[in-house]
C-alpha cells in the first residue's frame, strides 16, 4: 500500500531503526511523515532504538485502521 | 477463535465456538462496511492486512484480555479483501462470568485492534479512493 512490496538494503552492522529510517526516508516520499510511521522488526512492534540484526525483517508502515 | 479471512463468517458460529456452562455473558460486536465516511459516499471498502503480524497481535490481544479482565473466552474475526456496503468486516465475541467484565473486555479488544493490529481500509467513493488513517469517531 506505500507503493513498495519490499527491498533488501545492505547496511552495516549495529545499525538502529532510527538509522535504517533516515537511509530509507531518502529513497521513499511516502515516508515524510516519519514520526507517524510504526516500525515492526520479524513481525514484531519494536522502538527507534533497537539495532538491527542479520537478516531481519523490518515493516514501516502507516497508521493502522482496522477494526 | 483467532482468523483472518476474506471469507464471509456466520455470527451464530463465531458465538458457538466459545460458548461454555459457566459464561453468563456473551458480548458480541460486529463491524461492518457503512455508506458514508467524512461526508462522501462510499461505494466498497478495499481491506489490506499484514497477515501474519495481524494474526500475532490479534492472538496477544485476546490473551491480554482474558488475564485483565477475567473473562473465559475472546474469538475474533478479521476480513480482509473487497467489501461492499453492509458487508461485516469484523467480529469479537466475548465470553465472560457477568455483563460487566464481558462489555469491558469486548471494547479493550476493539480499541486495541484500531490501535496496532496492521490492517489498513481504502474507502471507495465516487470522488477517488482514500486510505483511511488512525481513528475513525
Amino acid at each position: 500500500m506505500v507503493g513498495s512490496a519490499g527491498e533488501e538494503l545492505d547496511v552495516p552492522d549495529g545499525l538502529s531503526v532510527e538509522a535504517l529510517l533516515e537511509k530509507v526516508n531518502m529513497n521513499h516520499e511516502f515516508l515524510r511523515d516519519m514520526n507517524r510511521i510504526l516500525v515492526a522488526v520479524n513481525g514484531e512492534y519494536v522502538d527507534r532504538g533497537t539495532v538491527l540484526e542479520d537478516g531481519d525483517v523490518v515493516a514501516l508502515f502507516p497508521p493502522v485502521s482496522g477494526g | 477463535m483467532i482468523r483472518v479471512t476474506k471469507e464471509d463468517f456466520s455470527v451464530d458460529e463465531v458465538l458457538e465456538s466459545i460458548r461454555t456452562g459457566s459464561m453468563g455473558a456473551l458480548v458480541t460486536f460486529v463491524g461492518v462496511v457503512r455508506d458514508s465516511s467524512k461526508g462522501r459516499r462510499v461505494d466498497r471498502i478495499e481491506i489490506q492486512v499484514y497477515e501474519e503480524m495481524a494474526r500475532r497481535q490479534l492472538e496477544a490481544i485476546r490473551d491480554e484480555a482474558i488475564e485483565r479482565f477475567g473473562i473465559e473466552e475472546v474469538a475474533i474475526i478479521h476480513r480482509h479483501g473487497s467489501l461492499k456496503v453492509s458487508d461485516n468486516i469484523m467480529m469479537i465475541a466475548v465470553g465472560g462470568g457477568h455483563r460487566r467484565e464481558a462489555f469491558d473486555a469486548c471494547r479493550y479488544v476493539l480499541e486495541s485492534i484500531k490501535e496496532r493490529v496492521p490492517i489498513w481500509k481504502k474507502e471507495i467513493t465516487p470522488e477517488g479512493e482514500f486510505w483511511v488513517e488512525g481513528e475513525e469517531p
